[in-house]
């Protein structure tokens, strides 16, 4: 009973990791519909760098940098171009997921299974420190949220502009933030996923970026709540491939969840409409 | 000052193409064991037999289809990404009603019904978000998009499993009857009338939307929504009803899909025509008429991607690439019509 | 009232001038806007100085000024009798010039606290002394509020409060206040009014209040068209009146309105209308009648709720409650509950918008399109529109080429083409020359002369008041029928 405990708790922290760089986009007006390709380059990234220097700290180092950079970029031109966000969002997801499938074939030579152990990098991690991480992580956006100027005036930056206009603020580079700061979220869940499965696996994050979304408005757009959302629909998808290997569910029809579930919540709770 | 000067949205398409277009060539000459091999393989290999041109003019016309109806939706300021979906499940309709025992026998009568199943799917898949946009203001971009990444999964279940053909080895329905494949006009490509019927739609599409007073009721939705809302145009309306032509037309490409290709239904059917459809309808932007060239130039980028893939070592992903640039740099400009216009009242991205 | 006038300015302005650009007119030539035309103003310590003006005067582009929000053309600003250059609020801030807008700029989703917050340097907040400031404050003020009330659920006198403390929790020199009084009672306008001296600062008070004015400040300047027309103090005395002829000269050309003496059957009624919207003024029990052929209008200066009234009556803002008649036209009683502009043209009712931009028309379409949207694009119902609009000019020409009074006479044109019982305009004036006025006065003369009930909701009060023209005239007050 506790295994199943740890395993689900392990499973949840990539997921709240997603959800908490969604939060911080969704502060900033931005619907984070990039964060599923951004966490599929997070791992690969992971994966890349730890095999080529053997230590799997550098791997998650590299996509801590790279993915905020990334991302970063996108807002950039995002905010210069007035583009609508929906869209470039989408771009930089689609892209991420090519980015990674090129990557992975040009590094190793298959877009398959790229697996640590075989070549040579320590797989031993421990594990069970992944969820007390999640947990430190939605405490420190909490923390900084409510009780940091910059937190704060990232709260208005999407439904206040004006507000932060009419302090001498620009709101453009509250928004830019929120995407890097998701862009390190990703770096963490991908990182995570990668290590907990000791590689990487083509389209590794399974939808996780769409449940994410709805794990954020689950949890009332707070850092805890989405953090026990998190645990909740791990433990759904625990249960779901309990029933599987019992043959009750197609497989296939699950890797459909994720989305249905991202619409339905997004349908629920029409924020962003239109725009 | 006459309307048919180039408009900016145009030349922006022109830029995104030619810069796909360069990026694809350096991708495919540093891909190459040699360049030059691989450029000229690129570029002649497509046109060099009847084969190759055919099914290049083929593959153009069921993206055309398709990117006729991701037009439609643009403009009336609906942006329909839901387009895999839309041609999928269709096709997967048209297979199956198409291969059933008994069908051969029907002739007609069950050809007709499956076009028209294909198209009533095709139209209420796309009309979903048409209708959520409606009544709750939630952006059709996004429910379109999810909506079809949920039921891809249900289809290739379907394909693979229980609708699965039970004689092949491959993850395949059964193909349909031999007495309702569409004939092909450039033995032995699979070019078939269908490619007609789209380039003779893209012609009355782009008739429809400048002369007819629906058409007018279309565009002005799409362009000015406020504008028309003041003036009684039911905006709503108009918007579900083009969301519906875009999936019945998506619908229709994959019924031809089948019917004319590849008569039968693969798992992963979309995952090809998708981009394809999408990148058309990118570049081409809100003209139907101008999705005829751009419909035969990415079909042309995607078979001598293919043509390369067998010289190089490293297949890289061109089409993902491309897709996702053209998408960013078309986004560039909020599109009109894209982007809800009203004048710029402490919008949100300003 | 202390006598300040030999203390040094805390601010001043020397020769402000603002000018924007607009819209290209028929010869394609852009016209300048002044909305300050040299503007030189003092503002003493302690001193409380009334700015009024009506709408579109300059009051507002002054303050924005003022505090960095926007940039002069030219002129000066000196602090202090320094000359400064303001790139943003926070430059302002920094000289201790704080304002409070009429619609308060506070975030929403955060509370009293965290907004006071939003400005402040540093990374880590003093939370418990923070508050007791803020409760002090609200204490002396007598403002509704605690510091962790979320403003989201403030009603508008909080939300003001609450900027307003904040303001003044920075302890500044110069304080800009616009329209402090629009949300507050009589008794709590009194009190606050009379409790300002005590700050100390350099106050100067938005208001169109001219009572207000005249009761409580020590110093009161009049904007006209980007100029000052008035100044005076306390010394040399005010009053009310004195500060209405200011504003409102009674030296400007009115065209009499030629034929029809209003005294036909009611021909168009709004009963009892509430709307109210997030961020917009509400209105309250709206009534009002037009008969045919008479010309009827509504003013209200800012803050009066007549955009909320030009949406509700044009179906484009579900109101709360109240009905539209158009009697004698078979159309019984509309619902603006559930009232859309198509609906209301069906009945009979033509509109025209004051946003003729995006709504009247949109830039990108052409004339022709534009032209026949009521037709449904048939171009053949182009050419008849044009005519009847005086406009000889090619219809494939894009709508944003059109300057304000061609744009304004296409709309016109467009809607009076099917002689429509009743007409709704809604800053029809704004924007347009004297030229194009006189056009549009006299196209609406002749219509009412037709028999048609024209009703015009404008916030030119001078011309609302202009017996000549208008057979009535009903001024909205935050939201009400006075």
């Amino acid at each position: 009973m506790t295994d199943a405990l740890f395993a689900i708790l392990a499973s949840a922290a990539p997921l709240a990791f997603a959800g908490l760089g969604a939060l911080a986009t969704e502060h900033a007006g931005v619907l984070a519909v990039f964060m599923d390709g951004a966490i599929t380059l997070a791992g690969l990234l992971c994966v890349l760098v730890a095999c080529w220097t053997g230590q799997p700290a550098l791997g998650f180092l590299a996509a801590a940098v790279a993915l905020p950079f990334l991302l970063a970029l996108v807002a950039i031109f995002t905010e210069r171009f007035r583009a609508n966000p929906f869209i470039t969002g989408l771009a930089a997801n689609l892209a991420f997921g090519a980015l990674s499938a090129t990557l992975s074939l040009a590094a190793f030579g298959t877009k398959g299974v790229v697996s640590l152990s075989e070549r040579g990098v320590d797989v031993s991690f421990p594990r069970n420190l992944f969820f007390p991480a999640a947990l430190a992580a939605a405490f420190g956006l909490a923390f900084v949220l409510k009780r940091t100027p910059f937190g704060l005036r990232l709260r208005a930056s999407g439904p206040d502009p004006d507000a932060l206009r009419a302090r001498g603020l620009d709101p453009a580079r509250y928004r830019v933030a929120s995407w890097a700061i998701a862009g390190f979220a990703a770096a963490c869940s991908g990182a995570i996923l990668a290590f907990g499965l000791g590689a990487f696996v083509p389209n590794m994050s399974a939808g996780r970026g769409w449940t994410a979304l709805a794990a954020v408005y689950l949890g009332y757009r707070r850092p805890l709540p989405i953090l026990a959302a998190s645990v909740l629909f791990a433990a759904c998808d625990y249960a779901t491939t309990v029933l599987q290997g019992v043959g009750a569910v197609p497989s296939t029809v699950i890797l459909g969840l994720p989305y249905a579930l991202a619409l339905i919540v997004f349908l629920a709770i029409p924020n962003h409409s239109g725009k | 000052m006459r309307r048919f000067i180039v408009p900016s949205g145009a030349i922006l398409a022109a830029i995104a193409t030619i810069a796909a277009l360069v990026a694809t060539l350096v991708l495919v000459a540093i891909s190459g064991d040699s360049p030059a091999e691989s450029l000229a393989a690129f570029a002649v290999r497509p046109f060099s037999s009847a084969w190759f041109l055919g099914n290049l003019l083929d593959r153009a016309g069921l993206a055309l289809l398709a990117a006729l109806g991701s037009s439609v939706a643009l403009r009336s300021g609906n942006l329909n990404l839901g387009g895999e979906a839309q041609i999928y499940a269709p096709a997967l309709v048209s297979a199956a009603m198409l291969s059933a025992p008994g069908a051969a026998a029907s002739g007609l009568l069950a050809f007709v019904a499956a076009l028209l199943a294909a198209i009533a799917l095709g139209a209420a898949l796309a009309l979903v978000p048409g209708v959520l946009k409606t009544r709750l203001g939630a952006s059709e971009i996004l429910t379109s998009f999810l909506l079809s990444a949920a039921i891809l999964p249900v289809l290739d279940y379907l394909v693979s499993g229980p609708l699965r053909n039970p004689e092949g080895n491959l993850l395949a329905t059964r193909e349909i009857e031999q007495s309702f494949r569409l004939p092909s006009l450039l033995p032995p490509s699979r070019l078939n009338p269908s490619f007609l019927v789209a380039c003779a739609l893209a012609v009355a599409a782009a008739w429809f939307i400048s002369r007819t007073r629906a058409g007018y009721r279309l565009r002005v939705s799409g362009t000015a929504p406020e504008f028309a809302r003041f003036a009684g145009i039911n905006v709503g309306s108009v918007t579900a009803g083009a969301m519906a032509v875009s999936g019945a037309l998506h619908g229709l490409a994959g019924f031809c899909a089948i019917a004319g290709t590849w008569f039968a239904c693969h798992e992963g059917f979309s995952a090809g025509m998708g981009w394809t459809a999408r990148a058309v309808a990118l570049i081409a932007g809100r003209s139907p008429l101008a999705a005829i060239p751009a419909a035969l130039l990415v079909a042309w980028l995607q078979a001598a991607a293919d043509a390369t893939s067998l010289y190089s070592r490293v297949p890289v992903d061109v089409t993902a690439f491309i897709q996702a640039a053209i998408f960013l740099v078309i986004s560039a400009r909020s599109l009109p019509g894209l982007v809800a216009r009203s004048r710029p009242r402490g919008a949100r991205y300003d | 009232m202390i006598d300040r006038a030999g203390d040094a300015p805390v601010c001043e302005t020397r020769d402000l001038r603002k000018e924007f650009r607009s819209r290209p007119d028929e010869t394609g030539n852009y016209r300048l806007v002044v909305a300050l035309d040299g503007v030189s103003l003092a503002f003493r310590p302690g001193e409380v100085h009334a700015v009024v003006g009506e709408n579109g005067a300059g009051k507002s582009t002054l303050m924005h000024v003022l505090t960095g929000l926007v940039a002069p053309t030219s002129g000066d600003i000196l602090v202090d009798g320094v000359p400064r250059r303001f790139a943003s609020p926070a430059d302002a801030l920094a000289l201790d010039i704080a304002m409070v807008h009429q619609r308060p700029l506070l975030a929403a989703g955060l509370t009293v606290l965290e907004n006071s917050f939003l400005g402040s340097r540093g990374h880590s907040l003093d939370r418990p002394r923070a508050r007791a400031r803020i409760r002090a404050l609200a204490r002396e003020w007598n403002a509704p509020l605690d510091p962790d009330d979320c403003v989201s659920e403030l009603g508008p006198e909080a939300r003001f409060f609450a900027a307003f403390l904040e303001a003044v929790s920075r302890e500044p020199r110069l304080l800009v206040l616009d329209e402090p009084t629009a949300v507050l009672g009589p008794k709590a306008r009194d009190a606050f009014l009379s409790t300002l001296p005590s700050l100390g600062a350099s106050i100067v008070l938005v208001t169109h209040h001219l009572e207000e004015a005249a009761r409580w400040a020590d110093r009161v300047t009049v904007i006209r068209k980007g100029r000052v027309t008035l100044e005076a103090d306390r010394a040399q005395g005010f009053s009310a009146a004195d500060l209405e002829k200011a504003m409102f000269p009674a030296d400007l050309d009115r065209p009499a309105r030629a034929g029809g003496t209003g005294t036909g059957q009611v021909a168009l009624a709004v009963n009892e209308l509430d709307a109210s919207a997030r961020g917009r003024v509400p209105l309250n029990s709206v009534s009002l009648s037009v008969r045919a052929g008479s010309c009827v209008a509504v003013t209200g200066l800012a803050g009066s709720g007549l955009d909320t009234l030009e949406d509700a009556l044009c179906g484009m803002l579900p109101a709360d409650a109240g009905t539209l008649s158009l009697p004698g036209a078979g159309a019984g009683t509309i619902s603006l509950r559930s009232a859309s502009p198509r609906r209301l043209r069906d009945a009979g009712l033509a509109l025209v918008p004051s946003d003729r931009a995006f709504r009247g028309s949109h830039p990108e379409l052409t004339v022709a399109e534009v032209a026949s949207v009521r037709d449904a694009g048939d171009p053949s119902s182009v050419a008849p529109i044009l005519e009847r609009a005086g406009l000889e000019i090619d219809p494939e020409r894009a709508a944003r080429t059109l300057s304000g009074g061609q744009l304004q006479r296409l709309i016109l044109a467009r809607e009076l083409a099917r002689a429509p019982r009743a007409v709704i305009l809604a800053s029809p004036d704004r924007g347009l020359d004297a030229r194009s006025t006189a056009e549009l006065k006299a196209t609406l003369s002749a219509e009412a002369a037709r028999g048609a009930a024209i009703l015009v909701l404008t916030e030119d009060t001078d011309w609302a008041r202009d017996r000549s023209f208008f057979d009535e005239t009903y001024v909205l007050s935050e939201g009400a029928i006075e």
